[in-house]
């Protein structure tokens, strides 16, 4: 008996022994920094920095790991990045071969999460801080991607294009004079239009007798119109009720992408943040939404509106009104649709009074994240010098419209455009997919540059008109690691409540009496800690 | 010790059989374990196991006093027992009942169709739920002269629990009955035969010879199901809900998804997986112990 109790112990600490040799065994390079300077490769100084050249020398080549989240274009049009003829022209000028690692779409947020954890970085990643929770700047702060700023004298190219101007600067730096990444610009530091917008029925607008809707009222007319008229679906909601991107409630005075992750739902006025349901207009957004609703005007399954597959279904649809979506669905919409007579036209953001003005919409920054250096990179001089490449003048026109001019045309104006072979490609190719194929991932980005016809940019004109972006917040705002502890622990619970009564409210499952108890229990849950925080990071930001 | 070692070489070829399935316990399922430290830390990817910050219980704590604990639990007990009410002895009538029709080609017929759906993934299964269940679909619109008009059946909460469960049923009855027929046809028709002869008529020797018969099959399924207990098919609930049924559809699976999406919080969803995982273990000792003490049949 004492020998049997005896063994059994000493296996069980063998067990254990062998458990935890195991478990330390696996976390042993997690701590081994690696080194910068470029052991691997020699970078070739061959003349002026700021051209275009040979960055490894004659004879050899030299390989970078890209991590990237794929395209439309690869599976379709071409087998890999590598095959983009901008990608092609810079191998061959720079002699550095790209390894791409790309994601399976839509799972690019947990590829990058196992990445990270795995400790086996990429040299390079683009667009990463899209996918993580705490966006460009938390990889930094994670120990993921190294500090440009740091390594600024290295880069000639880049540091004059950073420097061109004021906007660019306060994009790109943090509150601490830290840059997360290589940010990519406008020529004109005017933000990119967004094709987003809303799409309504001309036919059936013909069929009845009215015109565009441009107040609320507008379009509760004429979508009771609609449904008079025979269509199960006069509009088309989210299955979160609100339209994305701070679509179509922009005119009641309030931003609101409540997504969760790294985007915050948030907006500003005069520099003080806000939070939509605490204010005015989200109640009358609900109200009024519960209103159609009730009156068969809204799509009645519209909770199972979550998916692209499901948008695509009813996008088509010949029993659809309206509903928010990419503009170039029109375009699109004229070829697929089942129902020839089918034709949407593009309506612009409502208001409350005609001529209003609103003060929010897509979000839209002439500055966004782009590439980032991972700081296990051994090739870290080679990566820096080859994403400088990106900024010179020579690359800079190349990576936005192909190094093959027989692509595009120069306008009377100087400016420059795609032609027919891109947008109305012979072989039936989408625009989007042979501007891919063409060009790429351009630093310095010229405005518009993928909208390709006249009536989709009139149509994005209008928008544009309308809306002044006062009260976006820059999606470059920083927290620091208390605030973002403060948010990570009160934010979740609060967007989880607000998301789920919200759809109750819209569908009458919830009474609008008990809203100012909706509204208290916000700010029981801690609304007030997060704000003042949040307002903290912006004064921050507004003092860069 | 020694015992061991006789008994070893007698069975050589046993041990030998067991020794990949035990290597693969042992990697898959006992060393994995050493990651449940992340449930006691603030567990960062970047950091790693030694480099992230220790907070001791305060995951649990967090998660007790959340706002919507009491009522994700109850709704994970509440399915949980609901399916044992109605899920557990609906394959177990289905086998009885199957078990006297004498038509061989009808009873196989009966048999193929109904443990076909059990091949059928949660994603495919949830997605025939939700267009049955749309307002324009079949079952709402049979259902609307009832109810005053065509409504997404899928959007009211107190719809919810009916819909889970009998789809549940529908899915694994036949795969599971299979178990339990089988174990019929080990109960001794002189059984039947002796009954008869004493005047036992059929719902008599049901209740006497056959669910004796099979109480082993019963008890022992019944113990295995309690590990299952509270991990209510996290899939299909995550693809039939939506923010209008919370009320009765959010367990605690679907709602520390939510944020764990929201917060990438790993070392809260490991908590929250180690309290569900010690409530199963001792669902399954209790069950085990009861079992021990009142039959024969037990697990361990």
């Amino acid at each position: 008996m004492v020998k049997k109790r005896g063994l059994t112990k000493i296996v069980t600490a063998f067990v254990c022994g062998l458990l935890i040799f195991l478990v330390t065994g696996c976390g042993a390079d997690s701590s081994s920094q690696n080194s910068n300077g470029g052991s691997g490769s020699v970078v070739l100084d061959n003349g002026d920095p700021t051209k275009l050249r040979r960055l490894v020398p004659e004879g050899q080549t030299a390989t970078l790991k890209v991590w990237r989240p794929t395209h439309t274009a690869i599976g379709t049009l071409m087998e890999s990045f590598s095959d983009t003829l901008f990608n092609k022209w810079m191998e061959e000028q720079t002699g550095v071969k790209i390894e791409w690692i790309i994601p399976v779409s839509g799972t690019e947020a947990d590829n990058l999460a196992m990445l990270i954890s795995s400790q086996e970085y990429p040299d390079i990643f683009f667009d990463a801080g899209l996918v993580y929770p705490t966006g460009a700047y938390g990889l930094m702060k994670d120990g993921v991607v190294i500090d440009v700023a740091q390594y600024l004298d290295k880069l000639p190219n880049y540091r004059a294009e950073l420097e061109r101007s004021d906007i660019r600067k306060k994009e790109s730096y943090s509150d601490t004079g830290e840059m997360a990444a290589f940010y990519r610009f406008m020529m004109n530091d005017e933000p990119n239009s967004t094709d987003y917008g809303l799409l309504i029925r001309k036919d059936m607008l013909d069929k009845v007798g009215k015109s565009i809707p441009e107040t609320y009222d507008e379009w509760y007319e004429v979508l009771k119109e609609f449904k008079k008229a025979g269509l199960e679906r006069p509009y088309l909601l989210n299955s979160t009720g609100f339209p994305k991107l701070n679509m179509f409630t922009g005119g009641l005075g309030f931003g609101y992408m409540n997504y969760g992750g790294s985007t915050q739902p948030f907006y500003q006025v005069d520099g003080k943040v806000r939070y939509a349901p605490l204010e005015e207009g989200f109640k009358t957004y609900l109200q009024m939404m519960n209103k159609w609703y009730e009156e068969g005007l809204i799509d009645q399954d519209f909770l199972s509106l979550n998916s692209i597959s499901a948008e695509l279904t009813l996008y088509f649809d010949p029993n659809s009104g309206s509903y928010a979506a990419p503009l170039s669905l029109a375009d699109v919409a004229r070829q697929i649709a089942p129902d020839p007579s089918m034709e949407f036209v593009s309506a612009p953001h409502p208001v409350v009074n005609k001529g209003d003005k609103i003060h929010i919409g897509p979000p839209a920054s002439p500055v966004f994240a782009g590439a980032q250096i991972s700081s296990k990179t051994d090739k870290l001089d080679l990566a820096l010098q080859w994403l400088d490449l990106y900024y010179s003048p020579d690359v800079i026109l190349a990576s936005n419209f192909g190094p093959d001019p027989s692509y595009y045309e120069q306008r009377a104006d100087g400016s420059y455009a795609f032609n027919d072979k891109v947008f109305n490609n012979p072989d039936g190719f989408a625009p989007v997919d042979m501007m891919m194929y063409v060009a790429d991932y351009p630093m310095v980005n010229y405005k518009d540059r993928s909208i390709g016809n006249e009536q989709l940019l009139g149509w994005v004109e209008e928008n544009n008109k309308i809306n002044d972006n006062a009260y976006l917040i820059s999606s470059s705002l920083t927290l620091s690691d208390e605030e973002n502890k403060v948010y990570a622990s009160i934010m979740p619970g609060i967007i989880d409540y607000v998301e789920e009564m919200q759809v109750k409210y819209i569908m009458g499952l919830e009474s609008f009496d008990g809203y100012d108890a909706f509204v208290q229990k916000i700010y029981d849950m801690g609304i007030e800690e997060v704000i003042s925080v949040y307002q903290k990071a912006l004064d921050r930001y507004n003092s860069r | 010790m020694r015992q061991l070692i006789a008994n070893y070489k007698r069975h050589k070829m046993i041990y030998w059989l067991t020794l990949p399935v035990v290597v693969y316990f042992l990697i898959f399922s006992y060393l994995p374990m050493a990651g449940l430290i992340m449930a006691f830390q603030d567990f960062k990817p970047s950091k790693g196991f030694f480099g992230s910050e220790w907070v001791g219980f305060q995951h649990f704590v967090d998660f007790f006093t959340s706002p919507n604990f009491w009522r994700v639990t109850r709704n994970t007990i509440v399915l949980s027992l609901m399916e044992l009410a109605f899920g557990f002895p609906a394959p177990i009538l289905f086998a009885l009942m199957l078990n006297e029709v004498r038509n061989r080609l009808f009873k196989r017929t009966v048999q193929t169709i109904s443990y076909l759906p059990y091949f059928l993934s949660t994603a495919i299964i949830a997605g025939l739920i939700r267009d049955f269940m749309s307002s324009t679909g079949p079952i709402s619109t049979t259902l609307a002269p009832i109810m005053g008009k065509a409504v997404n059946l899928l959007s009211v909460p107190e719809y919810f629990r009916a819909i889970f469960i009998s789809t549940n049923i529908w899915q694994f009855m036949g795969y599971i009955s299979i178990i339990y027929l089988a174990a019929l046809t080990r109960v001794d028709p002189e059984l039947y035969d002796a009954a008869r002869m004493d005047g036992a008529g059929y719902w008599k020797q049901c209740w006497h010879v056959t669910l004796p018969g099979i109480s082993s099959t019963i008890i022992i399924m019944f113990i295995l199901n309690m590990g299952q207990l509270l991990s209510v098919n996290f899939e299909k609930i995550l693809l039939l809900y939506n923010s209008a049924i919370y009320e009765t559809a959010d367990v605690i699976s679907t709602y520390i998804y939510r944020q764990g999406i929201l917060s990438q919080n790993y070392g809260y969803s490991t908590a929250v997986g180690l309290f569900n995982s010690v409530i199963a273990m001792l669902l399954i000792l209790g069950a085990n112990y009861v079992s021990k003490k009142y039959s024969e049949t037990h697990l361990f």
